[in-house]
């Protein structure tokens, strides 16, 4: 009882602590690349560039070179987190059928219980040896919590705690996917952008090497 | 090719926020379909092994039927227990399959919508091909 409620709050708490980000943003040189407004995990919105002139002129020294490379390093972090994200989601996807299975087995152990049923299986004894038993549902199970801990339940408290870590996972991939829509919004911003200061510099260039020939 | 940059430089048709949204999206719509696609052939693959399941079960004489849980271990259960469970499973993940399907729909003609879009604003300026 006690045991259950320690579990069940390290999960829900490991579900409420949501990433904050912001720090691996605070170093960006330029805030004006910056909105200003970030997302609920603290990922920065960047700035779109209404008039590359104007962006320009917020810079300290009115260089293309500088906009251009802090926009690239926003660039940067941004594919780096987008990479942790798509990590993160890949394992939540493994995990939850993971735990779906295992919710099914103890459904499984709880009806035969209830029925007052033996059941005989084939069960993994290693990698590649399976033993055979007969199994009498005593009313617990053994729920392997990770770092070598494994704490035994009745069945409808490890039914719960299952239901719990699935919702959790799930809550944890649907976090993880509006996270990279907002992320690749701000990585494909940031290339036009980019791409824009570029085709603007070379534009000032040619008109500028076009005065010159006038004067010359 | 310096001289078709500087040309296309001049001729460069702007990019205003709203482009910028529409641009968002149309990436936004591409990453979407790569995983929904990859997520279906994976059902896709399930839902076959579960064709082939029910047909061996029907084909069967009925002893020695396990069935696997949690992933690891084999449980017997009785043939009519083990079809249940199968057909329960094959509507579920034909269900999930219908969705995707949808899914696919809906973002390739939002896609085709936005291509126009883009195309008749930027031309030859923007790329939105494979």
């Amino acid at each position: 009882e006690a045991k259950g409620d320690d579990v069940t709050d390290a999960l829900d708490a490991g579900a409420a602590a949501t990433e904050d980000a912001s720090k691996q943003f605070a170093n960006i040189r330029m805030a004006t690349i910056l909105s200003g407004e970030k997302n609920p995990r603290g990922i920065p919105y960047v700035a779109f560039v209404e008039s590359v002139e104007e962006t320009l002129a917020t810079t300290t020294d009115g260089t293309v070179e500088k906009l251009i490379g802090a926009m690239n390093e926003l660039h940067q972090k941004m594919k780096i987190l987008e990479g942790h994200k798509e990590r993160t989601k890949i394992s939540m996807k493994q995990k939850i059928p993971e735990i779906a299975r295992t919710l099914q087995l103890v459904k499984h152990l709880k009806a035969k219980h209830d029925a007052d049923e033996t059941f005989k299986s084939h069960y993994s004894l290693s990698e590649m040896l399976y033993g055979r038993a007969e199994v009498t549902p005593d009313g617990t199970v053994c729920l392997w919590l990770g770092a070598n801990v494994m704490v035994e339940y009745p069945y409808d408290e490890a039914i719960d705690i299952l239901e719990l870590s699935l919702k959790n996972a799930k809550t944890r991939r649907d976090i993880c996917d509006a996270d990279l829509d907002m992320i690749r919004d701000q990585v494909i911003t940031v290339e036009v952008n980019m791409a824009r200061v570029f085709n603007y510099d070379v534009k000032r260039r040619k008109a500028e090497g076009g005065k010159k020939e006038i004067e010359a | 090719a310096a001289a078709a940059r500087r040309e296309m430089a001049d001729t460069a048709v702007d990019v205003r926020k709203e482009d910028q949204k529409l641009i968002n999206e149309f990436g936004r719509l591409n990453a979407r379909t790569k995983e929904i696609r990859a997520d279906r052939a994976v059902l896709q693959k399930q839902l076959e092994e579960l064709d082939d399941a029910t047909t061996e079960l029907a084909m069967g004489d009925g002893d020695d039927v396990q069935l696997m849980l949690g992933g690891e271990s084999f449980v017997d259960v009785s043939e009519d227990f083990a079809t249940e469970h199968c057909e329960a499973e094959q509507e579920r993940v034909q269900a999930e399959l219908d969705g995707f399907d949808a899914a696919i729909a809906a973002a390739e003609k939002r896609q085709k919508e936005l291509k126009k879009l883009l195309y008749d604003r930027f031309g030859a300026q923007i790329n939105l091909e494979e």
